[in-house]
């Protein structure tokens, strides 16, 4: 492993440090990305319970498949390729099974100390991108909460660009059209 | 320029929209009513929701990661990483598990040969009598009966083999028969 601390090294000389079998490596990927992963997961699922399973398998098969990664493709994308699908492999159980209890907390909605208003509108916007269409809503989440462009999107579900870009032209004019229903009521 | 699509709006909300199509679009909106106020729509639809925050403290997956993955991947454990040729520094060879099924097959078949001949020398001295040592007591004994200090009996000849015991027509494995059946018969009755 390079003599550089983890926290100075990128993403991908990490990735290969951890091929080489070096856990502190892998930890401080897990440390770097675990935050935005568990965070999606939760945005896709609603359930924390859930979501740290989905976190846990998501890093467990980056270690895996350290030997095999490619430095080429960026990082961020593949993990969260792997992240997406383990999602979307709970959700398809959910279509199928039964349904699961509904959490009754979202986690922490908005920051201590900020107004009951910040609150409600946290609330509103978590119940308005919920209500979008699946593939809708999986787009704006890996759009807005995690940061991916239009053409990593395409990567990490393996949807077409012109698909991407469909979904998510749909679900900004829907979510605006009920934001602005919100303010005007 | 035309006026930008959706999806350009988009990404010029999100700040993903760069270099020359981004200054075009600037331009454009500058001059364009209805493109700037479709633009004011879209970054007021990204800036309300980010006030859906996700707070992750308590769910941290490190410490179970890094527990669940096997012991020997661990940090001191051999060099694992896959080589073409197998043969790197802790490479495929020194894994058997690794192996082709062929190789594991041939590795365990001279695995037994050799136990079962380490085996074999290991066997206890009575049970199978050195004829060779046998041999050379018969080519050194005395052959008048008188010299042998006592009569020739078949347990005596058992024991100056080496063997439990001697019975008539039994092979030893020597040139000559030491003891025929009516011999043999003619001393058990003489010992009454």
């Amino acid at each position: 492993m390079s003599d550089a601390s983890p926290d100075s090294q990128t993403d991908a000389s990490l990735m290969a440090a951890v091929a080489d079998g070096d856990m502190d490596a892998l930890g401080e990927l897990v440390r770097r990305h675990q935050s935005s992963v568990l965070a999606t997961a939760y945005r896709l699922l609603g359930r924390w319970d859930q979501a740290e399973d989905v976190a846990q398998e998501a890093f467990l098969r980056v270690h895996r498949a350290a030997s095999t990664y490619v430095s080429s493709a960026a990082f961020t994308t593949w993990l969260y390729r792997i992240v997406t699908n383990l999602c979307l492999d709970v959700l398809r159980k959910r279509r199928t099974g039964p349904e699961p209890p509904a959490e009754l907390s979202n986690g922490r909605a908005s920051r201590p100390g900020q107004g009951l208003e910040r609150a409600e509108l946290a609330s509103v916007v978590r119940r308005a991108v919920a209500g979008l269409p699946e593939r809708q809503r999986i787009a704006v989440i890996l759009h807005r909460y995690a940061g991916l462009s239009h053409a990593q999107i395409a990567e990490a579900t393996d949807w077409s660009p012109s698909a991407v870009e469909s979904c998510l032209v749909r679900a900004y004019a829907r979510l605006r059209k009920e934001l602005a229903d919100l303010q005007d009521s | 320029m035309s006026c930008p699509t959706e999806s350009d709006l988009l990404r010029m909300a999100s700040g993903e929209l760069a270099g020359q199509r981004r200054d075009a679009v600037t331009a454009h909106v500058r001059g364009c009513e209805t493109c700037a106020r479709r633009l004011r729509e879209i970054q007021a639809v990204w800036e309300t929701m980010a006030s859906w925050e996700v707070d992750t403290t308590g769910h941290e997956v490190a410490q179970a990661v890094l527990q669940a993955v096997p012991a020997q991947f661990a940090d001191s454990g051999p060099d694992l990483r896959a080589q073409p040729d197998g043969l790197a520094r802790g490479g495929w060879l020194a894994h058997p598990w690794r192996w082709p099924v062929p190789m594991r097959a041939a590795a365990s078949i001279l695995l037994a040969v050799a136990v079962g001949w380490g085996a074999g020398r290991w066997v206890p001295r009575a049970a199978s009598p050195d004829l060779g040592q046998a041999r050379g007591r018969l080519a050194s004994a005395p052959k008048d009966p008188a010299e042998m200090g006592g009569p020739v009996t078949a347990e005596r000849i058992a024991r100056d083999l080496g063997l439990d015991a001697l019975r008539g027509g039994i092979a030893t494995g020597l040139s000559i028969t030491l003891l025929d059946e009516a011999q043999w018969r003619a001393n058990e009755e003489a010992k009454g």
